[in-house]
């Protein structure tokens, strides 16, 4: 938060820095994976490879071999090299949560401590790196690994105007349509129905939102999260769950690349914004819906969700929904025609925009 | 509260959008967001711009019980504060018969309130509260 002190005193920034080099020195060496997301570079580096089947393979869709990055992301665990956090480090004065991390006084730093327990985030805004540290790759929940890095992400994105959404997102024919609404509104198992008839899938619960002229939704994460009974709706995603190592309540993360790579576009145009309700019914029917309905079921889990990535976040939500039409998504319950619904809905759109 | 006292939007905790005649206000340190329709969105525009509950029930003519009321709720949710900065000449509202009404959402507070750090271990470093819920 602006104007609290920073956790340590100084700039203990690149005390993390060393660490994560003796990190990646005790596990073979720096596991580079250069990606671009929503048309910025970003260099992921990981010390040796115990990270990356759980928090590399979502954004495999996303990679490239260019270099230098515009952002640096260095990551670590401490089972797998041995190597811990700081402990020469002050006692953190303050604990910080999630949704509100902590800021240097110049607010050039941001902190946050996150689940599971205990790790740390820290994005320096100076430099543009990121530090990110768990104690095992097995200490990664779900929500860690379909959401890998998101508080840097949504601060450095923020930084460069766009929105890191709590939103999923399909597209049809060059068109894509945000599907909004708290956990449980049926947001995730409708891009899923989406995915497995032939839909472009940009996510199904987090997206990055670029507004202009044309707004653009950009591909954060090609994995989908899975409770139990989704997973019984969907057997054709069980073959690629990664942590079958989970409790529950846990949710299953199933990696959708590469067996989907045709499907998982990395920036498509908006054109719609649905607000998806359950109906029971059998049909599923797409109305008119009005904005302020749109960014009710949007923007309060984005903003409480994200980590306080951008106080003018809301504004550029608002900003959203009305130059996007928004609509009311009734969904039935036969899977098939809920995607074909879609698919009919945008491609409408597609003829009727070009 | 006195009908005359000038308020500003309790930032930055507090964040609001008006869209399509509804303001949504969402309370980043509590969790809790809020709406109003109508005369309500008219309302919040005019205090947040500085013009006082007096000066808000004449210019959106409505009843002034209603929308000090309306004040007092916005106050006791830490909406609104005193004002300290210069007051701004009021928006340009649409006059909509009826009573502001706040409605007040509060589903999305376990987001806030399941971050389970709560201790700090021996070494320095927060820890979780056992049986804290994941994400």
């Amino acid at each position: 938060m602006k104007g609290q002190p920073s956790p340590f005193p100084g700039d203990p920034y690149p005390v993390f820095g060393e660490a994560f080099e003796r990190a990646a020195a005790a596990a073979g060496g720096i596991v580079p994976m250069p990606v671009v997301l929503g048309g910025v570079r970003l260099l992921f580096e990981f010390a040796g490879s115990a990270l990356l089947p759980r928090l590399g393979a979502p954004f495999e869709h996303l990679r490239t071999a260019g270099r230098p990055a515009a952002i640096t992301v260095r990551a670590w665990d401490s089972e797998s090299t041995g190597i811990g956090l700081p402990k020469e480090l002050p006692t953190p004065g303050t604990v910080y949560a999630q949704s509100l991390p902590a800021m240097s006084e110049g607010g050039g730093q941001r902190w946050t401590y996150f689940r599971p327990d205990p790790g740390l985030t820290v994005f320096d805004s100076r430099t543009q790196a990121g530090i990110y540290w768990v104690p095992a790759a097995s200490s990664l929940t779900y929500g860690d690994i379909a959401g890998g890095f998101r508080a840097i992400i949504a601060w450095a994105m923020a930084e460069r105007g766009m929105v890191f959404l709590h939103s999923a997102a399909v597209a049809w024919a060059g068109h894509a349509a945000l599907i909004v609404g708290a956990s449980g509104s049926g947001k995730s198992s409708t891009a899923l129905s989406c995915l497995l008839a032939g839909l472009e899938y940009l996510g199904d619960d987090h997206c990055l939102l670029e507004l202009g002229d044309e707004p653009r939704v950009h591909s954060v994460y090609a994995a989908a999260k899975l409770h139990d009974a989704q997973l019984a709706r969907f057997p054709e995603l069980d073959a690629f769950v990664v942590n079958r190592d989970r409790v529950a309540p846990e949710k299953g993360v199933a990696i959708l690349y590469p067996a989907f790579r045709d499907l998982l576009p990395m920036s498509r145009t908006l054109s719609a914004v649905f607000v998806p309700r359950i109906t029971g019914e059998k049909r599923t029917v797409i109305a008119p819906a009005g904005p302020a309905a749109a960014l009710a079921a949007l923007a309060p889990s984005t903003l409480l969700q994200m980590a306080s990535a951008d106080r003018g976040g809301l504004a550029k939500m608002g900003r959203l929904v009305r130059q996007i039409p928004c609509f009311s998504l009734q969904l039935g319950t036969e899977r098939r025609e809920i995607a074909e619904t879609i698919r009919d809905f945008l491609a409408e759109r597609s003829t009727a925009l070009e | 509260m006195p009908l005359d006292s000038r308020y500003e939007v309790n930032k930055p905790d507090v964040v609001d959008e008006s869209v399509d005649g509804e303001v949504l206000i969402v309370h980043l340190g509590t969790g809790a967001y809020y709406s109003s329709r109508g005369v309500g969105d008219a309302a919040w525009q005019l205090i947040a711009a500085g013009s006082t509950a007096l000066e808000t029930s004449g210019l959106l003519q409505a009843a002034r019980p209603a929308v000090a009321d309306f004040v007092e709720h916005l106050l006791a949710e830490g909406l609104i504060r005193p004002r300290t900065k210069p007051v701004e000449p009021p928006p340009f509202v649409t006059v909509v018969p009826g009573e502001p009404v706040l409605e007040k959402y509060t589903d999305m507070q376990e987001l806030l309130l399941l971050d389970p750090i709560h201790d700090v271990e021996e070494a320095g470093w927060p820890k979780a509260k056992p049986g804290a819920a994941a994400e």
